[in-house]
């Protein structure tokens, strides 16, 4: 109750302040610290995976809670108190949504160099091998069902039922390019959906 | 090329439509890098691995609703 409370009061001081300090809280730096924050949130408005923009739910959340902290401090003291609103409220509010988008997060995340931050180890065995058994095919229809409807829809129509790109962006009213985008970012969603099952161990 | 470029041409390699020039980087990336090889792979077999899996339910479930027959119908006319 005590931590809803203070929780509450800050979110009404934020209020307050965001009226006279309206504009100018919020430096963009903060978004980036976001990345996953707003993976879980375009997750789940059901619009897949992408980086590019902050849900409009987000966005309005932010400045009401980092607000105080601008307004509290200036300079580099204000952006440090600020991060740790941003963390706490990460912890608070986003980190299970974080999780599940960590668990679904289609591409893999890149190191600073641009490679993979993730060492991908090798399935078991080959693939028509797992697929002989009904058990490997039961968990990959689960997995494709475990997909946001957008990229089902297109692994579904691309993949399996074997419509060419043109036909399939036909069917779903998008362009072609679009639709290859989305093929890719499915298929690559429903590989790391795949590994943890058919691989013995992550490195 | 990188990982992160590599990665984002995995389709149009994987349906031979990268061009040539791109697709000499992109094997050249290949064989440097193993760690993208073994993603590679296991692209081509997530592919394999619904197409297979769900060869199956579509067997047992039977024909596809008629409005998605339709709409597949329509496209492939336009086409």
């Amino acid at each position: 109750v005590r931590v809803a409370a203070v929780f509450g009061l800050y979110l009404v001081l934020a209020a307050v302040l965001i009226l006279h300090q309206r504009g100018r809280v919020v430096p963009d730096g903060f978004i980036d610290e976001l990345t996953y924050g707003r993976v879980a949130q375009n997750l789940a408005a059901g619009d897949g995976f992408t980086y590019q923009g902050l849900s409009p739910g987000y966005r309005s959340l932010l400045p009401y809670a980092i607000a105080p902290a601008w307004a509290l401090f200036s300079g580099s003291t204000a952006y440090h108190a600020a991060l740790v609103v941003n963390a706490a409220l990460m912890n608070l509010v986003v980190f299970p949504a974080y999780a599940i988008a960590r668990r679904v997060a289609p591409f893999g995340w890149f190191l600073d160099d641009g490679h993979h931050e993730e060492r991908f180890k090798s399935w078991d065995e080959p693939v028509d091998k797992l697929m002989e058994r009904a058990g490997n095919r039961e968990i990959v229809r689960k997995e494709i069902d475990a997909l946001p409807e957008g990229y089902r829809t297109v692994l579904v129509l691309r993949d399996i039922e074997g419509l060419d790109t043109e036909e399939t962006a036909k069917v779903l009213g998008l362009s072609v390019n679009a639709t290859k985008i989305r093929l890719h970012r499915a298929r690559q969603a429903l590989r790391t959906l795949l590994a943890p099952h058919f691989r013995s161990a992550v490195s | 090329m990188k990982c992160r470029e590599l990665a984002e041409f995995l389709n149009d390699y994987v349906s031979g439509e990268l061009p040539a020039e791109s697709r000499a980087h992109f094997e050249f990336h290949l064989s440097k890098c193993k760690n993208c090889h073994e993603y590679l792979v296991q692209y081509e077999m997530t592919i394999k691995a619904g197409k297979i899996a769900c060869d199956e339910m579509s067997d047992e479930m039977g024909p596809m609703p008629e409005e998605l027959v339709k709409a597949v119908l329509l496209a492939r006319i336009k086409t």
